[in-house]
C-alpha cells in the first residue's frame, strides 16, 4: 500500500474509525477495484501538436499584451507584429476575395491583388450553393473511423473525401421532388429483430443550475424510458433515393500561404517552403472588449470569440484564498429577449457577417427551464452568456442534429457587460450533392420513430415507460459528421423531424425532437462504427432493474424521407 | 507544490517572461498530462478534453505576462483555467447551460461520452453526481490525481484545513449513498 493510499485510508479512519479493523479485508478489495477512475490516455500525436501550436503563436499570444511581457519581448516582438500586420491585411485581403469570388485566384497567385476589388466582403451564408456529385459519392453515411469508409475516399491519399464525380448517372430524388422516379424498391432484407421497447429518453438526476450548497442533496428521480408514436400515417413516398448534401470546404489555404510566404519576417525565408498552404489564421483586437478572430482553412469555418486579456478577468490575479468571485446574477440582471437579439443582429451586422441563409433569431431559454423547476430559487446560478440562435436553413430546410436540436449560427452574448462575447461556427455554405438509396419501409421507419429517432437512449434501471405523443414531422435535414483517415466531414442527410407533444416538466427526456434519417444506408449498417448503439438493460421492459445486464441493441433503425429540391 | 518547488520550473518560468518560447513547452511539458487528465475526468470524451486541454494552454499563453509567481504556483493557476474552461465549454451549450461538467448529465443524457470511461465510473457516477462541483472537485484531485491537500487548496483558492474537511465532508454524504464495497474500491484506487 503505497503512501498516498495510506494517508486517504486515514481520511477514511477519521470519518469511519470502524473501518480500521477491517484493513486487510480492505486491501483484498483491492482486486475488485473498479477501476472508476477513467483511463486518461494522452494521445502522444495531440500532445506533440499541440506544443508546436503554442510555441508557434507565442509571439502572437505575447506580443498583443502590453503588460511587462511585452516590454520584455522587446524589439523582436515588435518586429514580429509588424510583419504579422502585412501577413494578416493581405491575408485578409485574399480570403475575401477567395470566398467571394473564387475565379479569380489565378490573379491573386501572381501577386496581383490589386484591381480584385478591396471592398470586396465576406459573404458567407449567401445563397448556399450546391454541385452535384455521383451516386453515393461520399461513401458510407456513418460517422466513424471505421475503415469501411476509407476505400470510398480519396485514393490519391489527400485525406479529403473523393470529390465531385464527373459520372452521368442521373440520381432520382425524393417523393416529394418534382419529376421523381415514382417506382418502388422492394427492401431485399428482413426487418432485423429488434431490441424490446424500453428505449429512448430517460432522465435521471435533475440538472438544475443549483449554486454551490455544499450540503444540498439533489432530487433523484427514477429512471425512465420513452416510447414514442406516431399517429398519423407516414408519408414516405416511393423513390428509390435521396439527395444527401457534403459541405465542402472552400478557402484556398495555398493561395493565402503563398502571399504569407513573399512576407520578410527577418528570421527566415519562407519563401524556400515548399507546397505551403495556411491551416489557420488567427487575428486579434487589440482593445477593451476586443475579439479572437480564428479562421480555419481547413474546415472553412470562422469563429469569434473574447480577445480574453482585454476582457475583465477577475480571477487571473486571485490570491489563493481569496474570494475573487464577481457578485452572483440575479434573475433581474437576465436581459430580456428583445435586448439579447439587438445586442446580437447589431454585432453581426457591424461585422458584416450575413444572416441570408439563417432563420429568425432565437434565444435560448434553457436557464429559464431550469430555474423554473429549480428546487430552490433563491440559490440558482444565473449563466453568464445567453444565446442567440439563428437556425440554419438549406434548400429551404432546416437542418437538425441527432438531438433534435437545431444547426445554426450561435451569438453567445455576456450578461454582466451586454456585449457579444462569441460567435460560433460560421460556416461557408457550399455543398456537393450526392444520391443515396432512400428508406422506404414505413415499418421500419416506425420503429425508428418508438425508439426516439437517430438518437435512440436508454435509461439504466428504467421501471418505468412513458409513451409520448408525435406531432406532424417537418421536412428537415439530419446533420451527421462521418470521420475516416483524419477527416471529418459533415453530411445533411434528409429527414423527417417529428415535434414531441407534451414534453416532460422534469426535464429527464434530453430529446427536444425526434429526428428521422430518409437513406436506407443509415439503417442497414452493422452496430458499430458510429451508428447509435442503445444499450439494452435485460429486463428493461419488464422492469426488472435490479438484474439489469448491459447488452448491445440487436439493430440500430432508421429512416427514409423526402427529397428537398434543390435550388 | 512539489514541482513548484524545483528550479527547474521558477527557471522556466523566469525564461519564458523573458521571451523564451521553448520555455513555455518546458512548462507545458510538466503539466499537459495533470491538465488533462483532470480535464477528462470532469468530461469522459477523450476528443473533448484534447479540445479543452488546447483551450487551456493556448489561455495560459496569452494571460502569461500577467502571470504573478508571488501570488501562487503556475501549476494552481494552470488547473484553475482549466476548471473555468471546463464550466464555460458547458455553459455555452444550450442543454447543459446550468452544470459543471459532464458528471452533472445523466447517463446517456446525449453528451458525447467514452464508453470505456462509462463502463469505468459508472458504478460511482450516481455516487459523485451527488456531491457539488467543489466537492467532486476535490475527490477527484485527491483521489484520482493524487494531489496533496497544499496543491488542492491552491487550485480552489480554499486554505489546506477547508480542503481536508471538505473532503471529509465529501465522503461522509458519500458514504451515506454509496454501498460499503464501493466505497472502499473508490477510496483506494491506487495501488
Amino acid at each position: 500500500m503505497n503512501q498516498n493510499i495510506q494517508e486517504i485510508l486515514e481520511d477514511l479512519y477519521r470519518i469511519e474509525p470502524e473501518l480500521r479493523k477491517q484493513e486487510p479485508a480492505l486491501l483484498k478489495l483491492v482486486e475488485t477495484l473498479l477501476a472508476s477512475r477513467p483511463d486518461a490516455v494522452l494521445d502522444e500525436v495531440f500532445r506533440k501538436e499541440l506544443r508546436e501550436r503554442l510555441l508557434r503563436e507565442f509571439p502572437q499570444r505575447t506580443a498583443v499584451s502590453s503588460g511587462p511581457w511585452s516590454r520584455l519581448a522587446g524589439g523582436f516582438a515588435n518586429r514580429w507584429t509588424f510583419a504579422a500586420a502585412g501577413a494578416v491585411l493581405g491575408a485578409l485581403v485574399i480570403f475575401a476575395v477567395t470566398t467571394s469570388a473564387p475565379s479569380v485566384t489565378q490573379n491573386v497567385g501572381t501577386g496581383q491583388p490589386a484591381g480584385l476589388g478591396f471592398n470586396s466582403r465576406i459573404e458567407l451564408g449567401v445563397g448556399a450553393k450546391i454541385e452535384r456529385a455521383a451516386a453515393h459519392a461520399f461513401g458510407p453515411l456513418l460517422a466513424a473511423g471505421n475503415e469501411a469508409a476509407a476505400p470510398v475516399r480519396d485514393p490519391g491519399g489527400s485525406g479529403k473525401m473523393a470529390a465531385f464525380s464527373t459520372s452521368s448517372a442521373q440520381p432520382q430524388y425524393g417523393y416529394t421532388a418534382p419529376g421523381a422516379d415514382a417506382s418502388t424498391t422492394t427492401m431485399p432484407a428482413p426487418a432485423p429483430d429488434l431490441p424490446p421497447l424500453g428505449l429512448g429518453g430517460g432522465g435521471g438526476v435533475s440538472v438544475g443550475g443549483v449554486g454551490p450548497a455544499p450540503e444540498r442533496m439533489p432530487i433523484y428521480r427514477p429512471p425512465v424510458s420513452y416510447r414514442f408514436d406516431y399517429p398519423g400515417e407516414l408519408q414516405l413516398g416511393d423513390a428509390r433515393q435521396v439527395d444527401v448534401l457534403k459541405r465542402s470546404d472552400q478557402f484556398d489555404s495555398k493561395l493565402l500561404a503563398g502571399i504569407v510566404s513573399r512576407v520578410d519576417l527577418g528570421l527566415m525565408d519562407l519563401g524556400r517552403l515548399q507546397d505551403l498552404k495556411v491551416q489557420n489564421v488567427s487575428l486579434a483586437e487589440d482593445r477593451d472588449f476586443g475579439y479572437f478572430v480564428n479562421i480555419n482553412f481547413d474546415d472553412g469555418s470562422i469563429n469569434i470569440s473574447q480577445n480574453w486579456n482585454r476582457w475583465p478577468q477577475p480571477y487571473v490575479n486571485c490570491v489563493p484564498g481569496a474570494d475573487c468571485s464577481p457578485p452572483r446574477l440575479t434573475l433581474a440582471d437576465m436581459p430580456a429577449d428583445d435586448a439579447v437579439i439587438a445586442i446580437s443582429d447589431a454585432f453581426l451586422k457591424e461585422l458584416g457577417i450575413s444572416t441570408a441563409d439563417y432563420g429568425a433569431a432565437e434565444v435560448d431559454h434553457g436557464w429559464r427551464q431550469y430555474y423554473d423547476t429549480a428546487e430552490n430559487q433563491a440559490d440558482y446560478w444565473f449563466p453568464d452568456q445567453i444565446t442567440v440562435q439563428y437556425p440554419l436553413v438549406v434548400n429551404g430546410l432546416k437542418v437538425y442534429n441527432s438531438d433534435g436540436r437545431f444547426v445554426g449560427l450561435m451569438v453567445g452574448i455576456d450578461v454582466r457587460n451586454r456585449r457579444v462575447a462569441n460567435v460560433s461556427p460560421i460556416y461557408i455554405q457550399n455543398y456537393s450533392s450526392s444520391a443515396y438509396d432512400a428508406q422506404t419501409d414505413a415499418a421500419k421507419v416506425k420503429e425508428l420513430i418508438s425508439r426516439g429517432g437517430i438518437m435512440p437512449f436508454y435509461s439504466e434501471g428504467a421501471e418505468k415507460v412513458i409513451d409520448l405523443s408525435l406531432g406532424e414531422p417537418e421536412q428537415a435535414y439530419y446533420s451527421n459528421w462521418i470521420y475516416a483517415n483524419g477527416v471529418s466531414e459533415n453530411i445533411l442527410v434528409p429527414a423527417l423531424v417529428f415535434p414531441i407533444k407534451d414534453q416532460p416538466a422534469d426535464q429527464s427526456l434530453y430529446l427536444e425532437k425526434v429526428v428521422v434519417p430518409l437513406a436506407k444506408e443509415l439503417y442497414d449498417q452493422p452496430q458499430g462504427g458510429g451508428v447509435p448503439v442503445p444499450y439494452l438493460m435485460k429486463g428493461a421492459v419488464t422492469g426488472s432493474a435490479g438484474s439489469a445486464e448491459a447488452v448491445p441493441a440487436a439493430e440500430s433503425t432508421p429512416a427514409v424521407m423526402p427529397e428537398p429540391p434543390l435550388k | 507544490m512539489t514541482s513548484m518547488d524545483t528550479g527547474t520550473e521558477r527557471d522556466l518560468i523566469l525564461r519564458c517572461q523573458q521571451g523564451d518560447a521553448e520555455a513555455f513547452g518546458g512548462i507545458y511539458d510538466l503539466y499537459v498530462r495533470k491538465i488533462h487528465d483532470f480535464i477528462y475526468y470532469k468530461v469522459h470524451h477523450r476528443e473533448t478534453a484534447q479540445d479543452l486541454t488546447s483551450d487551456t494552454f493556448m489561455k495560459a499563453l496569452g494571460g502569461l505576462d500577467r502571470f504573478d509567481a508571488g501570488k501562487g504556483s503556475i501549476s494552481s493557476w494552470l488547473y484553475r483555467i482549466a476548471r473555468n474552461t471546463v464550466i464555460d465549454h458547458y455553459r455555452t451549450k444550450k442543454e447543459y447551460a446550468a452544470i459543471d461538467d459532464a458528471w452533472d448529465i445523466p447517463a446517456g443524457g446525449g453528451v458525447e461520452a467514452d464508453i470505456d470511461a462509462l463502463a469505468r465510473i459508472d458504478r460511482v457516477r450516481q455516487q459523485l453526481r451527488v456531491l457539488p462541483p467543489d466537492q467532486r472537485d476535490i475527490v477527484i484531485m485527491r483521489v484520482w490525481q493524487e494531489l496533496s491537500y497544499r496543491e488542492i487548496a491552491e487550485i480552489v483558492g480554499k486554505s489546506e484545513d477547508n480542503c481536508k474537511m471538505i473532503f471529509c465532508r465529501a465522503a461522509k454524504k458519500l458514504r451515506e449513498t454509496m454501498p460499503l464495497a464501493l466505497f472502499i474500491a473508490l477510496f483506494i484506487n491506487h495501488l
